[in-house]
């Protein structure tokens, strides 16, 4: 277990490594370096700000203002950081952006899941059930606060540690856990009151 | 974030569940090495139903995850970032040296922009601040010269001879003689010059290096005005009317049988209604420019091209329709104040017609300028 959980560790030093590597060669004007930076990270980032703004159609332009961004930024990264906190908070701030916006057009957002690839539905699940489901919970999100909304999706849908979400947001590891405790009791509540939780909706968690 | 459910024996909260499983991502792994918790829930029916409502909760948040990007629109962004990729180029490198030239430069156009004008305005006397005001009106203005019998009274309010060097003080009052012959002569360098004839009486409302007010209380007082700088004003204040400076030279003078009467030779004169020289501009009456008399005579304002030197006008007064006027004294004696040279104007106001109260008393409608 512990060698385990060395090798872990080294991947993540060596993948930290690689990320430095690759910064320092696009500052050196290696063009290239940016895509490889996004063929490494653009899944994650990709995640992050469809977790965050829901399955928006500007999703694919979230992501390009994401690598757009950090092409801007990536000349002053001196690597005092670790490069994916970094991306992270990037991919956060724009993705808050452009769920801002969003929630002044809120009837763009529900375009993208109509192109859903079969593969991210669940099993059983029709495409009309998956996207209801959906867009219940995207719905029950829409009503929270925007520091709540981000730390609760980060953590319940990204799958972030605590840790990981309060580098990226800029805040303290407390505040990270109030806030999900928080987040949670109210999604809970809104779920139960708008009678998303149907017994049959039971099912196999992980 | 995982907590420990003290309370065993009782049944852990609805919001405990749902902090437990949550911290293990909606799982049971939660109860792992929690062999109490274990117990308790396979025993408690109630806790068995909130864990399940709890793990349907975080079902549904796993089954609602949004969907991702089609294959098509991930190759539509692998395009996208390798265009932007290639469109970048490395900034250049810029010189040490050309940085600190600019730095400089920058900070040296933030003085000139922002730190200047605030010295500036720090000087401006508009903006002299309480403790420089008070100098200013301690220090007062240097008579260079006095000719014939003036009598200057300060704040113990004795009447004293003026003398060439005196410094005249914001409150100080002067006055020339009833029995002079000849006019007395006031001369401030670089800022006025009063003419006091017999018996003329003026109040300093206001002296300092950058404003002087007066008050022509009796008699007729010519002024002679330098030319003013940037920040420098200087006014009469005669019943009830206010004479603004709008040039360099002036004269006034103020009649008990002439009424009021403004003449301008050079420049221009505004006349406004208004008791106190630091009150802001009144809607001005009128502005008498060069060449042009103005007069208020019973009740009636005119304004004439010609010229003319001293009202001498024996306009009869009437209290028909009173001009306004500050205080009784004015009211109740003739004041005159003249301006020789470049710029003169001659107000007369008959006194008898004057009210006690200036907020009783605004100027009348028929106050209008109209030819005469």
């Amino acid at each position: 277990m512990i060698s385990a959980v060395q090798d872990l560790n080294d991947d993540k030093t060596q993948a930290d490594a690689v990320d430095v590597a690759l910064v320092q060669a696009y500052q050196r004007g290696n063009g290239n370096a940016l895509t490889e930076l996004y063929r490494r990270h653009g899944r994650r980032v990709e995640s992050i700000a469809r977790n965050i703004v829901g399955p928006s159609s500007e999703l694919e332009d979230i992501v390009q203002d994401v690598f757009i961004e950090l092409q801007r930024a990536l000349y002053r990264f001196r690597g005092d950081a670790r490069f994916t906190t970094w991306l992270h908070r990037i991919a956060v701030n724009v993705a808050l952006q452009y769920l801002r916006r969003g929630r002044r057009k809120g009837f763009l957002r529900w375009v993208g899941i109509e192109k859903a690839e079969t593969s991210q539905l669940h099993a059983g699940e029709s495409r009309l059930e998956a996207r209801d489901t959906c867009r219940q919970l995207y719905d029950i999100l829409g009503k929270l606060p925007e520091k709540k909304l981000t730390v609760f999706a980060l953590y319940e849908l990204e799958g972030m540690s605590l840790d990981e979400i309060a580098a990226a947001l800029g805040i303290g590891v407390n505040t990270v856990k109030s806030r999900l405790f928080h987040a949670r009791k109210d999604v809970f509540e809104t779920a139960r009151l708008r009678g998303v939780l149907p017994p049959h909706a039971l099912q196999v968690v992980r | 974030m995982s907590q420990q459910i003290s309370q065993l024996p009782g049944c852990p909260g609805r919001d405990e569940w749902l902090q437990l499983l949550g911290d293990a991502h909606g799982t049971t792994d939660a109860l792992t090495g929690r062999p109490d918790l274990t117990a308790h829930l396979e025993g408690c029916g109630a806790c068995q139903d909130t864990v399940d409502d709890v793990r349907r909760y975080y079902g549904f948040l796993q089954r609602g995850r949004a969907p991702g990007l089609t294959q098509e629109q991930r190759l539509s962004l692998d395009e996208r970032v390798r265009m932007l990729a290639g469109q970048w180029r490395a900034p250049p490198r810029v010189p040490a040296r050309v940085g600190w030239a600019v730095s400089f430069a920058a900070a040296t156009a933030l003085v000139f922009l922002f730190v200047a004008p605030m010295l500036r305005s720090a000087t401006d006397p508009d903006k002299q601040t309480f403790a420089q005001a008070v100098s200013a009106a301690q220090k007062g203005v240097q008579t260079a010269e006095v000719e014939g019998d003036v009598q200057f009274a300060g704040v113990d309010g004795h009447w004293r001879l003026l003398r060439a060097g005196d410094a005249l003080r914001t409150g100080d009052k002067l006055r020339s003689l009833k029995l002079a012959g000849a006019p007395a002569r006031v001369v401030v360098p670089g800022r006025f010059e009063l003419t006091l004839t017999a018996g003329a009486e003026l109040e300093l409302l206001t002296v300092n290096p950058s404003l002087a007010f007066l008050r022509v209380r009796q008699g007729e007082v010519e002024c002679q005005v330098d030319k003013l700088r940037p920040g420098q004003k200087f006014g009469v204040m005669f019943a009830g009317f206010r004479a603004s400076v709008l040039g360099t030279r002036f004269t006034v003078t103020n009649r008990e049988e002439a009424g009021v009467a403004v003449q301008v030779t050079d420049g221009a004169v505004r006349i406004d209604a208004a008791d106190d020289p630091q009150a802001p501009p009144s809607e001005t009456l009128t502005t008498v420019r060069a060449g042009h008399l103005w007069n208020f005579a019973a009740g009636r304002m005119s304004l004439e091209p010609t010229p003319v030197p001293t009202v001498q006008t024996e306009a009869a007064p009437t209290a028909s329709t009173p001009p306004p006027a500050s205080d009784a004294e004015s009211a109740d004696r003739p004041v005159k104040a003249k301006r020789p040279v470049q710029k003169e104007f001659v107000i007369e106001v008959p006194p008898q017609s004057m009210p006690m109260d200036d907020s009783a008393a605004p100027l009348p409608k028929a106050a209008t300028p109209a030819k005469r």
